[in-house]
């Protein structure tokens, strides 16, 4: 079936039209609409991750605008109370559930796979399901917000606000069934990520040379498997209180509304590293390409997100200091709160080496990895000062909370991440944005983002609470919101050039070749865009950057099949070829799951009928999905089996 | 300029089936089983969260729940755990045969625990929706019984499918993997089984 059209020793043709072919045939996907709903090729997954995730920060942003125009005077009627609870509730669980975590995750499954070296993630089939259930879940929230039925309880839905007895009708439900997609939608893509970054390596990729973007997406989606349980766990408990009549939350039948802080921030502070970690992970893989040198303390970097991923687990409670909490243990969290600045500290200490001792070229990418720099450490500092008790119980629910997760989370995470589209937007589409646009778009967007986020700390000092649709002029809060809300027009702005620069360039931009920043890692080793089998013969990595440490020869592994879909396994520590794993065809049964599980999630706000009906649907998809087709049996009846290690 | 490539690699001899820790479905199926483990962690964690509510536990009012019956469960899904080790050994031996009869066992006990299941829940003698008490205990057993379910529609179909065919080399090592998340079903029952059912009697 195999057979390597050269020996070891040889040189390879790089232009084998014949090879690409071939390769192409085998890897591409069927055309039309049925092939675009059955693939799970990982690019175009996550391409439509990233677009789908993109589009729901576009959403959280008008209802960030709306927001802003409400409060940009006092008493003001744009929005009136009802409109504005559901328009925060919709703006936090966008930005958090359907936005940053996501987008995070899907760039993981978009790059992962070609900075390791491989062909496809593990389990292509679950990450398609992954990626249908995320649409469906989110489209779920907003029609129903549509509907007027949207949530209007916070992102952190407390009960007993969110129980039965204060929210009747189903806007709570509508929050927790959205929770369970996109938990279930995490975790799926977090074990894909595992699977792919463990066992599918380039030969010679030891687990001490894989990009640190990589290791970000590897210890982010160890925190996905242990922090997400919990959001899910509290939002089952939530919906079974309201809807079967449970008693978690119910204090007069023995239940506790602490629990749900509990939970809810057991799983909300990872959830802030979640999201923060692969925007690390994105800067200290630009960094490189931009100061010509390998990033400043690979080990300290690494320890530090592992490190990072450990403390996150230990400092929920911070969110809950004026719940009345003993003292020790506020002074526990207090200690554990503080002490998480110290890795982040040797992060950023690193980044200021590597640009330090580097030779800086200020493209669009280090404007905003340097703009993050800035506004993270703003956001961090003010992290170390509500870790303080007394400080924080002055500022707790006020406006300076909202300008520290702002600077931590806008600062931390969309700055880097609109540094990684520049960045790699040329190995995705073949083409490069508009440098000059872009340096709109940096500035335009950190001079919004400072002019809307700062004022609010002196809010916040001011008293001014969170969550008022609005405000009396007596109170002294008008001019400073109106700042922020300029500030907000500011940002509006920024976004719509990016949002042209990437229409425009998608088209006309230049053609950005293979590696258009002359960078280290393995994606940028093939074509831009990649083509569906991503590398036609798999690289073999000599150094930790991979593309520089290889000299003038671009070292490669042959012998996988070009007969049928196959992907190299590799030992998990130091990357020795293991074995060839033939890999699934594209299949409609990941869509097919997803809808049964939709019918399941979403009817199940209404009948008790939702079970059986979508359980049945989903055995069924089931079956169809691990049953063997007429292409498996044709492709895998040939196999060298191996029984070591069983 | 594309550079040269060099072949330093030929895995042409490389096997294509691997068993355990060397292969994709063996980690995909431990990844689950902590993510679902983490869920069933924080359940327990519930139970003892929401315990000190009360002055008694169970509560006034609301009898012990029965022993006897589960604890029979539980023996019999501890002895699940025999079809399921040589359903494992049959699959390394790439026995289809033995295989096929392992996993005709072990869809007949996974029906038989499912029922079994149900007399767990008898045997809480409270609802639901009865006070918090009754909650968490139902959510620990309907938690752990809807792994259970699932597992036992995976183990049946995959029965179906070893019976009707085809039956493909990577099978072999799908048949290991349902034995392994077996285990993970069993183990995690234990703690809940300890907690619910022998628990307010220890402490």
């Amino acid at each position: 079936m195999t057979a390597p059209p050269v020996a070891v020793g040889d040189s390879v043709p790089v232009d084998d039209r014949a090879e690409r072919e071939q390769m192409t045939r085998v890897w591409e996907r069927k055309p039309g609409l049925w092939g675009w709903l059955t693939t799970t090729n990982h690019k175009e997954i996550g391409k439509r991750y990233i677009t789908t995730a993109f589009i729901f920060f576009l959403l959280g942003g008008i209802e960030a605008a709306m927001m802003r125009a409400q409060l940009s005077r006092p008493e003001n009627s744009f929005l009136g109370p009802d409109k504005y609870n559901q328009i925060f509730t919709m703006h936090g669980s966008t930005m958090m559930f359907l936005f940053a975590v996501p987008i995070m995750e899907s760039l993981g499954l978009y790059f992962v796979p070609l900075m390791v070296g491989t062909r496809n993630v593990a389990f292509p089939r679950l990450n398609a399901f992954g990626y249908w259930l995320f649409l469906i879940g989110g489209s779920f929230l907003y029609v129903q917000f549509f509907l007027n039925t949207g949530p209007d309880v916070g992102w952190f839905a407390y009960v007993p606000l969110s129980g039965p007895a204060f929210s009747p009708g189903k806007r709570a439900d509508t929050w927790a069934q959205t929770i369970t997609f996109t938990e279930i939608v995490a975790i799926v893509g977090a074990i894909e990520l595992i699977v792919t970054i463990f066992k599918q390596r380039a030969v010679g990729m030891s687990l001490n040379r894989i990009p640190i973007f990589v290791w970000a997406m590897l210890v982010t989606a160890f925190m996905i498997m242990f922090a997400m349980p919990a959001v899910a766990t509290a939002s089952m408990y939530l919906a079974l209180d309201r809807l079967v009549g449970t008693h978690f939350f119910n204090p007069s039948e023995g239940g506790d509304v602490l629990l749900w802080q509990h939970m809810f921030w057991f799983f909300g502070h990872p959830e802030v590293y979640i999201i923060f970690l692969p925007a690390t992970g994105l800067v200290s893989t630009m960094l490189p390409a931009f100061t010509r040198r390998p990033v400043f303390g690979y080990p300290a970097m690494v320890l530090a997100l592992v490190s990072v991923a450990f403390m996150a687990f230990g400092l929920w409670v911070h969110h809950m200091f004026a719940t009345g909490i003993p003292q020790l243990a506020a002074s526990f969290f207090t200690a554990t709160s503080t002490m998480i600045a110290i890795p982040s500290g040797v992060q950023i200490f690193c980044w200021l080496a590597t640009i330090w001792s580097g030779r800086p070229r200020f493209a669009t990418p280090l404007l905003f990895i340097m703009g993050f720099i800035v506004l993270f450490v703003i956001g961090g500092v003010t992290g170390v000062m509500i870790a303080s008790v007394p400080f924080d119980l002055q500022v707790h629910d006020t406006f300076f909370i909202v300008a520290h997760f702002h600077y931590v989370l806008m600062g931390g995470a969309v700055f880097p991440l609109f540094g990684a589209f520049y960045y790699w937007f040329p190995k995705v589409t073949g083409r490069m944005l508009s440098e000059r646009l872009g340096k709109w778009n940096f500035w335009l967007f950190f001079i919004g983002m400072n002019l809307t986020f700062f004022p609010m700390h002196w809010l916040g000092f001011y008293g001014m609470p969170r969550r008022v649709y609005t405000y009396l002029a007596s109170t002294g809060w008008g001019p400073l919101n109106l700042l922020a809300s300029i500030g907000a027009l500011v940002i509006a702005s920024s976004v719509i050039i990016f949002l042209v620069n990437v229409l425009v360039s998608v088209r006309d931009g230049a053609i950005a070749g293979d590696n258009p920043w002359d960078a280290d890692t393995l994606e940028w080793a093939t074509s831009s865009p990649p083509p569906p089998y991503n590398f036609l013969h798999l690289p073999v990595v000599q150094g930790r950057s991979a593309l520089w440490d290889e000299g003038d020869e671009h070292q490669v592994a042959v012998g996988t099949s070009t007969e049928r879909r196959e992907v190299l396994l590799t030992t998990t520590l130091d990357a020795q070829p293991d074995s060839r794993e033939s890999h699934p065809h594209d299949s409609i049964w990941p869509f097919a799951m997803a809808l049964a599980i939709g019918v399941l999630f979403i009817t199940a706000i209404f009948t008790a009928l939702a079970l059986p009906i979508g359980g049945a649907l989903a055995l069924v998809a089931f079956a169809g999905w691990a049953w063997p087709s007429s292409e498996d049996v044709k492709t895998e009846s040939d196999e060298k089996i191996s029984l070591e290690g069983a | 300029m594309a550079k040269r490539e060099r072949v330093t690699v030929d895995v042409t001899e490389l096997p294509t089936i691997v068993f355990g820790h060397r292969g994709l479905l063996w980690w995909g199926t431990w990844g689950f089983a902590v993510a679902e483990g983490m869920t069933l962690v924080l359940s327990i964690a519930t139970y003892f969260y929401l315990r000190p509510n009360f002055q008694s536990y169970p509560p006034l009012g609301y009898p012990q729940p029965d022993w006897i019956a589960p604890t029979i469960g539980m023996a019999l899904f501890l002895a699940t755990c025999i079809p399921a080790h040589y359903l494992k050994q049959s699959a390394r031996r790439l026995d289809h045969a033995a295989t096929n009869r392992w996993l005709v066992i072990l869809s007949v006990s996974a029906l038989v625990l499912c029922a079994v299941r149900t007399v767990d829940f008898y045997a809480l003698r409270v609802l639901w929706m009865s006070s918090a008490y009754g909650s968490v205990l139902w959510v620990l057993l309907g938690f752990h019984g809807s792994l259970l379910v699932i597992e036992a529609a995976e183990v049946i179909g995959t029965t179906a499918l070893y019976i009707k065919g085809p039956v493909l080399p990577r099978h072999f090592p799908d048949a290991c993997d349902i034995s392994n998340y077996w285990y993970f079903l069993v183990l995690s029952w234990l703690p809940i089984w300890f907690i619910v059912y022998l628990g307010p009697r220890l402490w």
